[in-house]
């Protein structure tokens, strides 16, 4: 792994595998709700 | 960047940097392919015509048509239309149901009659059309109505003479509701009407007493004006109406919900902050191809009875900065969910840009039942 890489992340990565760590595999799915752009979106 | 909230009373966090999203003990490891859209919009422009002088319309300024044109000529411009193979057909203006509209929109349907049409109309015709509008009622996807507040401040905002649009409009609603017309009510919302949704809610709900639940509405933010609210606002007044009423369909027309939507169900990510380049407004009153229905700034080619010309250097112009193509943009963590790169706007670059992204992606999720269901 690149040490600056390592160097830059560290309080982000720590915090991120601290939270997966926690996880397990189980997948769940979500649905969007309130999204208008099914066919009227004018950007 | 770790986003924690709450999703079901359960503690839940969006890891920006390793695109995952935690939920309890699951996990979700995001889709980080690039989302490609595959769907041409089709946008039909007869004319900048209409009945209505809304004080925020883009287009009145724009030269009246002497309207004489016949679109039987351009039977090949709609036979190439029909042949793409996934579309989104709308018809636009102006204002699309007009008498002076008549044969050219039922040529329209005739040469269209194989697909579906939405139809982005002020809806303040007479019973004539109505009756037309009835007739052809198989080939409309959904007709997209607009109504931007309670009775005095629609009216005020939405002029049409010495008119009240407003009755007009939930007269002809009534029509649609009675005779099976899919349509969606758009409220266009500045600063100036901001305050008045909420009114315009019970109003409709006085006048359609148990009809009302059937109602939908897509709040649209009005572009390109010193009058522009906020996309914070926006999201707030979405989540508060959702909260007084949970019986109603609210949808939001907001870019970074779009990103977000097809991050979380796993579609994929795109740095693109619109469908520009699969877009194509055909206006017929001009023979110019617009990139944007929004605009008739940035013309991006031209077309005659038999041809279809594209500016394609042009384009890509256009596409690069859609797609942040700056050396600021293109390594920025938040590329994959901001809403800038409109080059109408010029507005890469936003001054605290990535303070505004990250406060509005933080809202969303703070609000992630209004937005997301786990299934």
């Amino acid at each position: 792994m690149n040490e600056n890489i390592i160097d830059l992340k560290i309080p982000e990565v720590l915090e991120s595998l601290e939270v997966i760590l926690e996880a397990d595999e189980e997948v769940f799915e979500l649905e969007a709700r309130g999204n208008c752009c099914n066919g009227m979106q004018i950007c | 960047m770790i986003y924690k909230f709450k999703l079901n009373n359960i503690d839940s966090a969006f890891n920006l940097a390793t695109y995952t999203l935690t939920y309890g003990k699951k996990i979700k490891t995001l889709n980080k392919n690039i989302f490609f859209d595959d769907i041409t919009d089709i946008y039909l422009k007869l004319s900048s015509n209409c009945n209505l002088k809304c004080i925020y319309c883009y287009q009145k300024y724009n030269a009246k048509y002497a309207y004489t044109i016949d679109l039987e000529k351009y039977e090949n411009i709609f036979e190439y239309i029909s042949s793409v193979s996934k579309k989104r057909i709308y018809l636009f203006g102006g204002e699309p149901f007009l008498f002076e509209n008549l044969k050219n929109l039922q040529l329209i349907f005739n040469m269209l009659k194989d697909n579906k049409i939405l139809v982005f109309t002020n809806s303040c015709q007479t019973s004539i059309l109505n009756k037309f509008i009835l007739k052809n009622k198989n080939i409309f996807e959904k007709l997209i109505v607009t109504i931007d507040g309670p009775e005095k401040i629609h009216n005020g905002r939405r002029i049409f003479e010495e008119q009240n649009s407003y009755k007009i409009i939930l007269q002809n609603l009534s029509f649609y509701m009675k005779n099976g017309i899919d349509f969606i009510i758009q409220i266009n919302i500045d600063n100036d009407n901001k305050n008045h949704i909420f009114k315009l809610i019970r109003e409709l709900k006085f006048y359609f007493k148990d009809s009302y639940i059937q109602l939908k509405f897509t709040l649209n933010k009005v572009l390109h004006t010193s009058n522009t609210i906020e996309e914070i606002e926006l999201i707030k007044l979405y989540v508060f109406l959702k909260i007084e009423y949970p019986e109603i369909e609210f949808f939001l027309n907001s870019i970074l919900l779009k990103k977000l939507s097809l991050c979380f169900t796993n579609k994929g990510i795109t740095p693109k902050r619109c469908g520009l380049a699969n877009t194509k407004v055909f206006d017929f009153s001009t023979n110019i191809i617009h990139s944007c229905p929004q605009s008739v700034e940035f013309p991006i080619g031209a077309f005659n009875e038999n041809l279809i010309e594209i500016n394609q250097k042009f384009l890509k112009i256009l596409e690069n900065y859609n797609d942040k193509e700056t050396e600021n943009c293109s390594s920025c963590s938040f590329k994959n969910f901001c809403r800038f790169g409109c080059y109408l706007d010029k507005d890469l670059n936003y001054k605290n840009c990535k303070i505004k992204i990250s406060e509005e992606i933080a809202l969303i999720l703070k609000n992630f039942d209004y937005f997301f269901k786990v299934k």
